[in-house]
């Protein structure tokens, strides 16, 4: 084959103006304005720089013998080559075929019906295969198989038509592609015959014919056999080739374009599960994407976006989640307040057990009221020594889990509370706990308990207000504790009967530095939430629908074996 | 029973001395890590129960002292440390040493009363 590029026409499109260059070698790219001619049999395929497309013309089959290479070097038969070339294509020119559907050129070429399948299969390149089988020139032919590998792969893709209907597909290591890639490239003929070698993965039978197309980025191959013995005549081989250089501009933007479909594909799933919430807007400010974590994200939690802008003006925001300084601060607070409070208690510790120890000795040492007294004191230092501990113990940010008995580990927190709910009666209950093992579970014991204290205090609170209100006296006050044990976990309900939970507040409770308190702070419950977080816990908020009043309850799991 | 009595508060030292006494054990007492040495290098005692914290010293500087007077067993078995700083290094140091160490408050008076008066067999 001879192959023939018209360079740049101008935009008058002055026919003097076509420069016709005669090569061997197809450039890489074609500039705007030039076109690669391809001449087969009685097709001629014209490429431009966005295009290919097909032009039937008999006209050429008559003025140039194609298998003469020397007459193309005879000065003669080079300028009437020129002549009609520039001749051919201002003609495309004129008559607009350039850029347009390629349709026109194929069913001249193919007939409408298989121009049509044609076109469909140039969708998808796997779909090859079976087209070609379906095609007049090739429908007593039996099998097609195309095999495409992209570069960089480790494997190569084939898919295989052997009854015109079904498409199986299967892979093939890159060595193995490119042994049958070379040994395809070298044959001069392309006329194969399987008993000569063993070419695995290959599915045809008997004499085959084979192209091999190297792209770009991709490298493919074609095959295709009557699965007999009879070798392929010239005429289809003919066929064959005209087939061969129809197909490869279409099989080599169809595999790019794949290609980059896939690449795309990607990259919009990667988009959607991303962890972050994220939207792109496109150059109008139009939202165009939202992620699944933008969709599901929390509505309640403050965000701060980024932008970042994308080409052509797109913009990608991200949501992230705003940590407040207050989570450091607290940490902080909640750190130095456990050192102060552990130096104290040590150096508390000493003087407290010489108190113990040395009224238990003078109360051996006594009768009666003298003795009773020593015994109260002794007794009272040794509640200081627990009281120190506790508090030393509700602030020592210890991060590890251990082993909590249940039943004196709320005791205890709300001996703390003391001072806070003086006046107001409390209450607390155990359910369910059938055996003494259940008492004692495994949690972090600094995190429940800065959230049961943070609980008893704001329902001390709560009371509290409505007390300063005349709502209610305070020793009507109640709080009531509910430690039940379930099959998986414990729940603990804190109940009072304070004014109960405005509408607002849920809306609104868990926001940072909301507080219906005049002195609050308003971070308690963000924290506590917080807290039971990281021990796989939960804060629930609701009414109390039988009497006035609020519960908060939260469930902690409880693992399997503890 | 001779026993020794290391402490430096001066409540829990008359008051353990007396709480010891009262169970029919000799007890001296003294306030510091220097006199603690002194008098274990003059005098043989049953047992040496040790403050950790000393103005001067700590408990092991002197039992590494009485390493001159006595064998590794005899410290692990007449020394016993109290502390109120029973942290994991206090107890590795002296499990090094062999004795024990009991945390300040006693858990149970009894209990830590009857290791620094009961002889072993």
């Amino acid at each position: 084959m001879r192959f023939f590029c018209a360079t740049k026409l101008d935009e008058n499109l002055q026919k003097s103006h076509i420069n016709v260059v005669v090569t061997e070698s197809k450039p890489l790219k074609l500039a705007p304005g030039e076109y690669w001619l391809e001449f087969n049999q009685d097709i001629v395929l014209v490429s431009t720089e966005q295009n290919s497309f097909l032009i039937k013309s008999s006209n050429f089959s008559k003025w140039l013998d194609l298998n003469e290479p020397a007459l193309i070097h005879s000065s003669n038969s080079a300028n009437r080559l020129q002549k009609t070339i520039k001749r051919f294509v201002t003609t495309i020119v004129d008559a607009k075929l350039v850029g347009s559907v390629k349709n026109d050129a194929l069913i001249t070429f193919l007939g409408r019906d298989d121009a049509r399948e044609l076109e469909r299969s140039w969708r998808s390149p796997h779909m090859l295969p079976r087209v070609v089988l379906n095609l007049k020139d090739f429908h007593d032919y039996e099998t097609c198989q195309l095999f495409v590998h992209e570069r960089g792969r480790a494997i190569a893709e084939s898919w295989t038509c052997t009854n015109k209907k079904d498409i199986s597909f299967s892979k093939t290591s890159t060595n193995n592609f490119n042994k049958i890639f070379s040994y395809i490239k070298k044959s001069k003929s392309k006329l194969f015959d399987q008993s000569q070698s063993m070419l695995s993965d290959v599915y045809v039978v008997g004499n085959f014919l084979a192209k091999e197309f190297s792209f770009q980025n991709h490298s493919a191959l074609i095959f295709l056999s009557r699965n007999g013995f009879l070798p392929p005549g010239e005429d289809e081989l003919k066929s064959f080739n005209s087939l061969a250089t129809m197909i490869s501009p279409f099989l080599d933007r169809l595999l790019t374009q794949e290609q980059a479909g896939e690449k795309l594909n990607q990259l919009m799933l990667l988009m959607e599960t991303i962890p972050i919430p994220l939207q792109v807007l496109d150059n109008n400010e139009v939202l165009i994407f939202e992620n699944i974590a933008f969709k599901t994200r929390d509505e309640s939690i403050e965000y701060s976006t980024r932008n970042i802008e994308l080409d052509s003006g797109y913009k990608l925001t991200l949501h992230e989640e705003k940590v407040h300084s207050f989570d450091i601060d607290h940490h902080r607070r909640v750190s130095l307040l456990g050192e102060l409070l552990n130096t104290l208690q040590h150096e508390l510790n000493n003087p407290l057990f010489g108190l113990n120890l040395g009224s238990l000795d003078m109360s051996s040492e006594n009768k009666g009221e003298v003795a009773d007294t020593f015994h109260d004191i002794s007794h009272n230092s040794a509640r200081c020594q627990t009281i120190i501990k506790n508090f030393s113990n509700l602030y020592s940010h210890s991060k590890s889990d251990s082993t909590i008995e249940i039943k004196d580990f709320v005791s205890e927190i709300f001996i703390l509370t003391k001072s806070e709910i003086r006046g107001i009666k409390t209450s607390i209950s155990f359910n369910g706990f059938n055996s003494i093992e259940n008492f004692r579970f495994k949690t972090n014991p600094t995190t429940l308990s800065q959230v049961i204290f943070n609980l008893i205090i704001n329902a001390g609170q709560a009371i509290k207000g409505q007390v300063q209100q005349d709502k209610m006296k305070l020793s009507d006050g109640l709080i009531r504790m509910d430690v039940t044990k379930l099959e998986n976990s414990i729940l603990f309900e804190i109940t009072d009967n304070g004014p109960g939970l405005k509408d607002e507040f849920f809306k609104n409770a868990f926001k940072p530095f909301y507080t219906t308190k005049s002195q609050g702070t308003g971070l308690g419950l963000t924290i506590s939430r917080g807290l039971l977080e990281s021990i796989g816990s939960n804060l629930i908020t609701k009414n109390n629908s039988e009497e006035a009043g609020a519960i908060f309850s939260f469930e902690l799991p409880i693992p399997s074996n503890s | 029973m001779q026993v020794l009595l290391i402490e430096d508060e001066p409540l829990i030292q008359k008051s353990l001395k007396r709480l010891m006494e009262k169970r029919g054990v000799d007890v001296t007492a003294v306030s510091s890590g220097k006199e603690a040495i002194s008098i274990i290098a003059n005098q043989d005692f049953d047992r040496i129960i040790c403050d950790l914290m000393l103005q001067d010293t700590t408990g092991f500087d002197v039992i590494e002292e009485s390493k001159k007077k006595y064998t590794r067993e005899d410290i692990a078995r007449k020394f016993v440390i109290i502390t109120a700083y029973t942290s994991q290094q206090v107890h590795d140091k002296a499990a090094e040493y062999g004795c024990r160490v009991l945390g300040k408050p006693f858990a149970d008076l009894n209990a830590a009363l009857d290791i620094f008066t009961l002889k072993e067999d």
